[in-house]
């Protein structure tokens, strides 16, 4: 009897515990909903001043190529035209595939993974303001962002580049933006 | 008392089986008062229609009570002792007293008084000495399986009748008839049995009542005369139990003399007083003692352990039942409170869903005025903070090679071959390298959150020899960069002429060799204010 006692306590202590866990997991599931459906709803006001004020720049970056898919094809185009321009002796580059960034810097970057393609260039160059030149035209006609990790510069031997007096080699980051786990299309 | 069909009893609660040398009674008991009756005869027809009768009752508690002839008593003293030193003591006694049988019992009455003498505990000892009239029914009840509460006397349990007579004189004489024993007399002295005594009593109507009554009384008062054992000082208190005719002829027998007073007392009054359910106009004192036993029953009794020990089982049993019962009390009280509880939750959980039904809706309202976006619009914040810090923090070599090269316009005679230039938030990381430095000389800045770290090579020209002079110079194009803004390290890694004691140095001391250089290398760290390198 005792034994059964202890049973039906058992099985009731146990089915009433079940019958509250999930009473309360359905609550705090539909409390959850709730609370995110109305910071949603007060955030309406709040998201159209947002998009007001920054998606136009968002759209401009997404020209560019900072933000979605990189335009590898604008950057090989603008170190030639620049080139060109500079008459530089030479220029050669080769680009890594793309990877996820890590900056060694804090940087809160939300829903969104920062990619980086490297960029190895090598120059030869008339003058040392060619370099400074070369970056200039760079940062204002490529469509991407980039930053420059790494470069030396040596006075030209017999075995550089005709015509080169310097020989520049540089390692350059281009950066772009991506949804996380998606792809952002315009 | 009858005898009624078995099926009548299956209510009872309690029961008090009446052992006699003849028979036995079993009483029984309805909520706690005695209700009826069972006989049994003593042999083995009583005791095959006692063990039918069991097997087909329930199992409740029985305690015995033994009202037989052979029953002996002895005044003794012993050692004011306890546990089990008085367990030995009385041991001691009554193996010597009453040899060959285990029903034995001791009542403490008082102690004696010391004069200089060690004060004994004064003890009444009494057994059963012909154990044979009660095992047969035990050894029944145990093969059954039926709890056997205790087996007590009934002299011993007469104490418990003074109360409810209001008895309390010193010399106290207690007579009542049993139906299935006799005639009982049992002396108090100062309200502690000294003495029992049971005679045979003849067929009602064979013989004059009242008469035989007081015979067998002259019998004990001579009896006690003998052993001194009342009291000088108080009248004899004789307390006759009896009913009807039989009280009517009492009365008419017995007179109050100066050494003796007679208390009559009516069974059937006293019965109600006991609130005893069944019919008790009789003058007869089973029941009387039966009630009594259910009621009061005295801490001593005969009962040996093995035979008490299905009613332990049967207390445990209750004991467990109980704890059971209150374990599913609490634990459906505390289910109760848990399911209310959860019901709220529920609702709560209905009226959170509805909400969030509604501001859903609401919210899809308001956000079809929006225009679309492929981000969420919190992102778009977030993607331009993203870039906005990429951008601040875009570095090139411009900002250190011009530092250099302000300085290079101030020394003539220095030529640069070859820079080498990386940025870095460790102010030790090598231009070029894959691998962390492997020393730390400097230690990072906290105002500087990275570091622009170049290495040049270059040459003293024009040089025609002179080290010291050359030293000079490389070493005025260092302190010139060290005062430099957010010059965080300038560091002359390799100088004209090795000085140092551990290297080996070779050249031409005396004259000017065409083609002989001092070269130079320096290395040059500047700090990012706030990693900001536009700042």
């Amino acid at each position: 009897m005792f034994v059964i006692c202890v049973l039906l306590s058992t099985i009731m202590l146990g089915g009433t515990h079940y019958f509250a866990e999930g009473m309360a997991s359905e609550f705090r599931s539909h409390h959850g909903r709730f609370r995110d459906a109305s910071r949603k709803y007060l955030a309406v006001d709040e998201e159209e001043r947002t998009i007001a004020e920054h998606y136009p720049a968002f759209v401009e970056l997404y020209r560019r190529g900072v933000i979605g898919d990189e335009h590898r094809l604008a950057w090989v185009e603008a170190l030639r035209a620049a080139a060109v321009e500079l008459q530089l002796p030479a220029l050669n580059f080769e680009i890594e595939p793309q990877r996820v960034y890590a900056p060694d810097f804090p940087l809160n970057t939300g829903a969104f993974d920062v990619r980086v393609s490297r960029m190895a260039l090598g120059l030869g160059l008339l003058h040392e303001g060619d370099l400074e030149r070369l970056l200039a035209r760079l940062g204002a006609r490529a469509e991407g962002l980039y930053s420059v990790r790494d470069c030396a510069m040596r006075r030209a031997t017999g075995g550089s580049q005709p015509g080169s007096k310097l020989s520049a080699e540089c390692v350059l980051e281009w950066y772009t933006l991506e949804l996380r786990g998606s792809r952002i299309r315009l | 008392m009858t005898s009624s069909p078995i099926s009548r009893f299956s209510g009872t609660d309690r029961r008090v089986l009446l052992v006699a040398a003849d028979r036995a009674t079993l009483y029984l008991a309805r909520g706690g008062r005695v209700a009826d009756a069972l006989q049994f005869p003593a042999g083995d027809e009583g005791l095959t229609s006692f063990a039918r009768y069991l097997a087909a009752a329930p199992a409740t508690p029985i305690t015995l009570l033994v009202d037989v002839v052979e029953e002996e008593y002895r005044q003794d003293t012993m050692p004011h002792v306890f546990g089990a030193d008085r367990r030995a003591v009385l041991g001691r006694k009554f193996a010597r007293l009453f040899r060959g049988t285990p029903y034995w019992l001791a009542l403490a009455q008082g102690r004696e008084h010391g004069n200089g003498r060690r004060r004994d505990d004064r003890v009444l000892l009494a057994a059963l000495t012909r154990p044979e009239v009660v095992t047969p029914w035990v050894t029944e009840l145990i093969m059954q399986r039926v709890p056997i509460v205790g087996i007590h006397s009934l002299p011993v349990l007469s104490r418990e009748l003074l109360k409810q007579l209001g008895a309390k004189g010193q010399n106290v004489l207690l007579i009542s008839v049993q139906q299935a024993s006799g005639l009982r007399q049992t002396f108090f002295r100062d309200g502690h049995l000294k003495i029992s005594r049971l005679a045979a009593m003849p067929r009602p109507g064979t013989v004059p009542y009242a008469s035989y009554v007081t015979s067998e009384l002259d019998k004990l008062r001579r009896y006690l005369n003998s052993l001194a054992l009342s009291s000088r000082e108080g009248p004899l208190e004789v307390y006759l139990l009896s009913h009807g005719d039989m009280l009517a002829e009492l009365e008419q027998e017995c007179r109050d003399t100066d050494t003796e007073h007679y208390k009559l007392v009516d069974i059937a009054q006293l019965a109600r007083k006991l609130k005893i359910a069944a019919d008790a106009s009789t003058p007869y004192s089973d029941m009387l003692f039966a009630q009594l036993l259910l009621d009061a029953p005295p801490r001593e009794q005969y009962a040996q352990a093995f035979e008490t020990r299905y009613y332990r089982l049967h207390q445990t049993r209750l004991g467990l039942l109980g704890a059971g019962i209150v374990v599913l009390l609490l634990s459906t009280a505390y289910s109760t409170l848990e399911f209310v509880e959860a019901l709220g939750l529920k609702q709560q959980a209905l009226d959170a869903a509805q909400k969030a039904n509604f501001y859903t809706e609401r919210f899809e309202l308001a956000r079809r005025g929006l225009p679309p976006t492929p981000v969420a619009p919190e992102d778009i914040k977030q993607a331009g903070d993203v870039v906005a810090a990429l951008q601040a923090r875009r570095s090139d070599p411009l900002r250190w090679l011009t530092a250099v090269g302000v300085q290079l316009t101030q020394a003539p005679n220095i030529r640069l071959d070859d820079v080498q230039w990386t940025v870095s938030v460790d102010p030790n990381w090598i231009p070029g390298a894959t691998t962390p430095p492997e020393s730390a000389p400097l230690t990072r800045d906290p105002r500087y959150t990275q570091y622009e770290i170049g290495v040049l090579h270059g040459i003293v020209t024009p040089f025609e020899g002179d080290y010291r002079a050359a030293i000079a110079r490389v070493d005025a194009l260092a302190a010139a960069l060290r005062a430099g803004k957010h010059a965080v390290d300038v560091d002359v890694i390799e100088y004209p002429l090795d000085l140092k004691p551990s290297s080996s140095v070779s050249g031409v001391a005396r004259e000017t060799v065409a083609g002989q250089s001092a070269k130079f290398a320096l290395k040059l760290v500047l700090g990012v204010p706030n990693g900001l390198h536009k700042s």
